[in-house]
C-alpha cells in the first residue's frame, strides 16, 4: 500500500469547494463554552464541598488522628455514639433544649420586629438597619461583647436588672441559666430572619388587606387572617433555617463559656470539635457529624410532612 | 471569541491547580534556606522570639526564618495540627508540655536522637533532667525544653503587714507554710461582705491537683495501670478542704464570683495570694499598685512541691529543611538563645547554666531571693505531670469541670469523685 492510497479522494475539477467543517460545531461550542464559564463553580464544589462530604463519611468508618494513616474500624464510631456515650447525650440534650427555646422565640420575636418595621413612618429605614446590624457583626465580636453584658459583678444585665431590684445572677456560670443566656443573646441577632419576614410582609398585596377592611375586620383579625396565613411560606423557610442554624450553635459558646459551667453549655457542634481538634479523633468526629446530619435531615422532613397543614400557598396574583 | 474565552478559563483553572496540589518549590530568599517556625503570639513572646531569630539569623547567614505566629495557644495548636495533617508542616514548631506527647505519639514529630548523636550534643544542661521524659515517647526525646515553669504562691505583702501577718515567704522560710497555716492566715485576711478574699484559685484542675496530692504522698492517676484514685481518702479530705475554703471558712469567692473577675484579682486587690506562674511577673511587675511577692506552694507531710511545666521546641516528621531546623532548635535551646529569653522575664531558662547566671537571677522584674524561689522549687521539688495522649480530654475536659458541681455546692465531693472515678479510667484506657 502506497502512503498516497491514504489521502482522501481529490474532488472532480470543477465540483464546489465545500468549507472545511469547523473543529467543533457551533451547538458543540457553545456547550464547552457553558462549561468552561461554569468550571470554575463546578471545580470548587467537587473539590472543596463533594469531595470533603465523601471524605467526612470514609472517615467517618475509620480511627485517624490527622497525623496518621486512617485505620478503618467499621461501624465503631457510629456504635460509639449510639450506645449514648454520656457527652454525645449530654450535648444532644443541651442543644436540644437550646433548639426548642430559641427557635420559637426567634420566630414570634422577629415577626413583630418585622410587622413593627413595616410601617410608613419618618426614619424607618434608620430602625430597620439598626435591627439588622447585629445579623452582620462577627460572631466572635458578638460573643466577646456579651461576655461581658453577662458578667455577674460588672455586666450591663445585671447592672440594669439591679435598679429594679433583681438580684446579680451568673448568666454564664449558673447551668441553669446559661441555655437560656444563650438564647436571649441569640434573640440579639434575629435581624436576619426580620428582613426576610419584612420582605414577606412587602410582598402581601394591599387589596386584601382592603377588602377585609371593608368586612369590617380590626387590626388584629388583619392580623391573623390576612398576614399571618400570607407570610406562613415564610415563617415555614425560616423555621427550617432555625432548626438547622440552632443545631449547629457553636461560635458563643466556644468564646463564652467552653462548654460550662459542668458541660451546661456543651453544645453537639462543640463537643464535635473538642473530638476533631483535642483529643485529635478525627474519624469519631466525622460520625458525629453525618449522625448530626441525620437528625436535622429528619426534623426538616417532619417539618415538611406538617408544613402540609399550616403552611399556606393559596394565593394568586390576579391575572 | 467563545474559544479565547474557553483557552483562558481552561489556562486559569490549569494555573490554580498547579498551584493547589503541586509539591512546594525549595524554598530560598537571596540565597538563603527558608524555614519555617511556629511560635505563640502574644506581643511580649513575640518581641522576645524576634529577638532571638534575629541573632540567630545573624550567626547562621545560610538560613532564613519565617515566622507564623497565631496568637493564642489554642490556636497554635489547630495551626499546627491542620499543618502536619495537611502536610504543609512547618520546619520548627513550639508544643507545650500538655500536648508534645500526644503529637509525637501519633507521629507528628521528627524523634532529636539522630540529630543529638551526630552532633554529640550535651543534653546534661537541661535542668530538671526529668522535664525531658515529657517529651520521650517509646524512648525516643521529641523535642527541647525551650522554658520551664511552676506554680508558686504569688501574695499581697502590704495586705499582709496591714493584717500584721507573716508572709508566705516568712513562713516558708521557716518551714511552716502548711495548708493549715494557710487556712489561718486567709482567715485573718478574708472579708466576705466586703468582697476581699485570701485567694482565688480551685485546685480542682489535675495540673494542680497532682502536685498537691504528690506533697501527700499521693497520686491522682496511674497511666500504666490506667487507674484513677481520686476517690482515695487523701484525695477526697484534700478536695473537701479546697471545698471548704469556699462554704465553710469564706476565704475563697465562690465560683460564680470567679467568673467575672479571674485573671485580675490579685492586681486588683480583691485577693491576697494566687497561685500562678511566671508569666504573671512582667503584668504584675508593671502593674501592681503594692509590694508583692513569691513563695512556695503549702507544704504536705512531705514538703511543698510544684508542677513541672513549660514548653518544647520539635521538628515535624515531614518537615522540608529539618538540618536547617535543627539547628534553629539549638540555637533556642542554647545558652545564647536562652540568654535572650531568659532576659524577656517569661519563662525560667531549661539550661541550669543560664537559669542560675545573672542574666536571669538579677532580672529586674522582681528580686533576685523571688527568682530563685522558681528555680529552687523547679529544681527541688518541681514534679512531672501525668500527661498521655488523652490529657486535654480527661483533665481539662472531664475532671476539671466534673468537679464544678460539688465545688458550686450541688453534690458532695464523694459522690463527684465516685462519678468521675470510672469516666477519667475509660479515657484512660481509650486506644488500649
Amino acid at each position: 500500500m502506497k502512503a498516497t492510497d491514504r489521502l482522501p479522494p481529490t474532488p472532480p475539477a470543477g465540483a464546489p469547494i465545500r468549507p472545511r467543517p469547523p473543529l467543533l460545531s457551533a451547538r458543540r461550542l457553545e456547550t464547552l463554552h457553558g462549561y468552561a464559564l461554569i468550571s470554575p463553580w463546578l471545580i470548587g464544589i467537587v473539590v472543596f464541598l463533594l469531595g470533603p462530604i465523601v471524605a467526612s463519611l470514609y472517615l467517618s468508618f475509620c480511627r485517624w488522628n490527622l497525623l496518621q494513616d486512617p485505620v478503618w474500624v467499621g461501624l465503631k464510631n457510629y456504635t460509639t455514639i449510639l450506645s449514648g456515650e454520656d457527652k454525645i447525650v449530654k450535648s444532644l440534650a443541651v442543644t436540644i433544649y437550646y433548639t426548642v427555646l430559641a427557635v420559637p422565640l426567634n420566630v414570634v420575636l422577629s415577626i413583630l420586629v418585622a410587622v413593627l418595621l413595616n410601617q410608613r413612618l419618618r426614619g424607618m429605614g434608620v430602625f430597620r438597619t439598626v435591627f439588622y446590624l447585629p445579623a452582620v457583626t462577627s460572631g466572635v465580636a458578638v460573643a466577646v461583647l456579651w461576655a461581658w453584658i453577662f458578667s455577674k459583678d460588672y455586666g450591663l444585665l445585671n447592672w440594669a436588672l439591679g435598679w429594679v431590684g433583681v438580684p446579680a445572677y451568673g448568666w454564664l456560670s449558673d447551668e441553669r441559666l446559661v441555655v437560656p443566656a444563650f438564647v436571649f443573646m441569640a434573640l440579639w441577632g434575629i435581624g436576619g430572619n426580620m428582613v426576610i419576614y419584612l420582605a414577606g410582609l412587602q410582598n402581601i398585596p394591599r387589596e386584601l388587606y382592603e377588602a377585609a377592611e371593608l368586612d369590617g375586620a380590626g387590626a388584629t383579625r388583619r392580623f391573623f387572617h390576612v398576614t399571618l396565613p400570607l407570610l406562613t411560606p415564610v415563617i415555614f423557610f425560616n423555621m427550617i433555617m432555625a432548626v438547622i442554624g440552632s443545631f449547629q450553635i457553636f461560635t458563643q459558646a466556644f468564646i463564652m463559656t467552653k462548654g460550662g459551667p459542668n458541660d451546661a453549655s456543651m453544645f453537639y457542634m462543640l463537643y464535635l470539635f473538642n473530638n476533631a481538634f483535642r483529643y485529635f479523633k478525627m474519624g469519631y468526629a466525622s460520625a458525629m457529624a453525618w449522625i448530626l446530619f441525620l437528625i436535622i435531615l429528619v426534623l426538616t422532613l417532619i417539618q415538611f410532612a406538617i408544613a402540609r397543614k399550616w403552611v399556606y400557598y393559596e394565593y394568586k396574583e390576579p391575572q | 471569541m467563545r474559544l479565547v474565552q474557553i483557552l483562558l478559563v481552561a489556562l486559569g483553572l490549569s494555573l490554580a491547580g498547579y498551584y493547589l496540589f503541586s509539591p512546594p518549590a525549595e524554598e530560598r530568599e537571596d540565597g538563603r534556606v527558608v524555614i519555617e517556625f511556629v511560635y505563640p503570639g502574644t506581643p511580649s513572646e513575640a518581641a522576645i522570639y524576634r529577638k532571638q531569630l534575629a541573632r540567630f539569623e545573624e550567626t547562621h547567614p545560610g538560613i532564613k526564618v519565617k515566622e507564623i505566629h497565631p496568637t493564642t495557644d489554642i490556636n497554635i495548636l489547630q495551626k499546627i495540627q491542620i499543618m502536619l495533617g495537611g502536610d504543609v508542616p512547618p520546619d520548627v514548631c513550639w508544643l507545650d508540655v500538655g500536648t508534645v506527647y500526644q503529637f509525637a505519639k501519633y507521629g507528628g514529630l521528627s524523634p532529636l536522637d539522630d540529630f543529638i548523636r551526630a552532633d554529640c550534643y550535651d543534653l546534661s544542661d537541661f535542668q530538671p533532667q526529668k522535664f525531658l521524659l515529657a517529651a520521650t515517647y517509646d524512648g525516643k526525646l521529641y523535642g527541647l525544653p525551650n522554658g520551664l515553669n511552676c506554680l508558686l504562691t504569688f501574695f499581697n505583702e502590704d495586705a499582709f503587714r496591714r493584717a500584721g501577718l507573716p508572709t508566705p515567704e516568712e513562713l516558708a522560710a521557716r518551714g511552716q507554710w502548711t495548708w493549715e497555716k494557710f487556712l489561718e492566715v486567709g482567715l485573718k485576711l478574708s472579708d466576705r461582705k466586703k468582697k476581699v478574699f485570701s485567694h482565688d484559685v480551685g485546685f480542682t484542675h489535675p495540673w494542680m491537683l497532682c502536685p498537691v496530692l504528690e506533697s501527700y504522698g499521693e497520686r491522682l492517676v496511674d497511666l500504666e495501670k490506667k487507674k484513677c484514685y481520686t476517690d482515695s481518702p487523701t484525695c477526697v479530705r484534700l478536695l473537701q478542704m479546697f471545698k471548704d475554703f469556699i462554704y465553710r471558712y469564706n476565704i475563697r469567692p465562690m465560683p460564680d464570683q470567679m467568673e467575672a473577675i479571674r485573671g485580675d484579682t490579685f492586681m486588683s486587690g480583691q485577693v491576697a495570694m494566687t497561685f500562678l506562674g511566671r508569666w504573671l511577673v512582667p503584668k504584675y511587675a508593671a502593674g501592681a499598685k503594692f509590694k508583692w511577692g513569691v513563695a512556695p506552694l503549702p507544704a504536705g507531710p512531705l514538703g511543698s512541691r510544684t508542677p513541672l511545666v513549660g514548653d518544647f521546641y520539635c521538628i515535624p516528621r515531614k518537615a522540608r529543611h529539618p538540618r536547617e531546623a535543627w539547628e534553629l532548635v539549638k540555637f533556642l535551646c542554647g545558652p545564647e538563645g536562652q540568654r535572650i529569653s531568659a532576659a524577656g522575664g517569661l519563662l525560667i531558662p531549661s539550661r541550669r547554666s543560664v537559669a542560675l547566671s545573672d542574666v536571669y537571677l538579677k532580672c529586674p522584674l522582681m528580686a533576685e531571693k523571688y527568682n530563685r524561689v522558681f528555680v529552687d522549687e523547679l529544681y527541688n521539688h518541681g514534679v512531672l505531670l501525668p500527661i498521655d495522649e488523652h490529657w486535654n480530654q480527661w483533665a481539662s475536659d472531664l475532671y476539671d469541670p466534673g468537679l464544678a458541681s460539688a465545688f458550686a455546692d450541688r453534690e458532695s465531693i464523694e459522690d463527684a469523685v465516685k462519678r468521675l472515678k470510672p469516666r477519667v479510667e475509660e479515657v484512660l484506657r481509650e486506644g488500649d
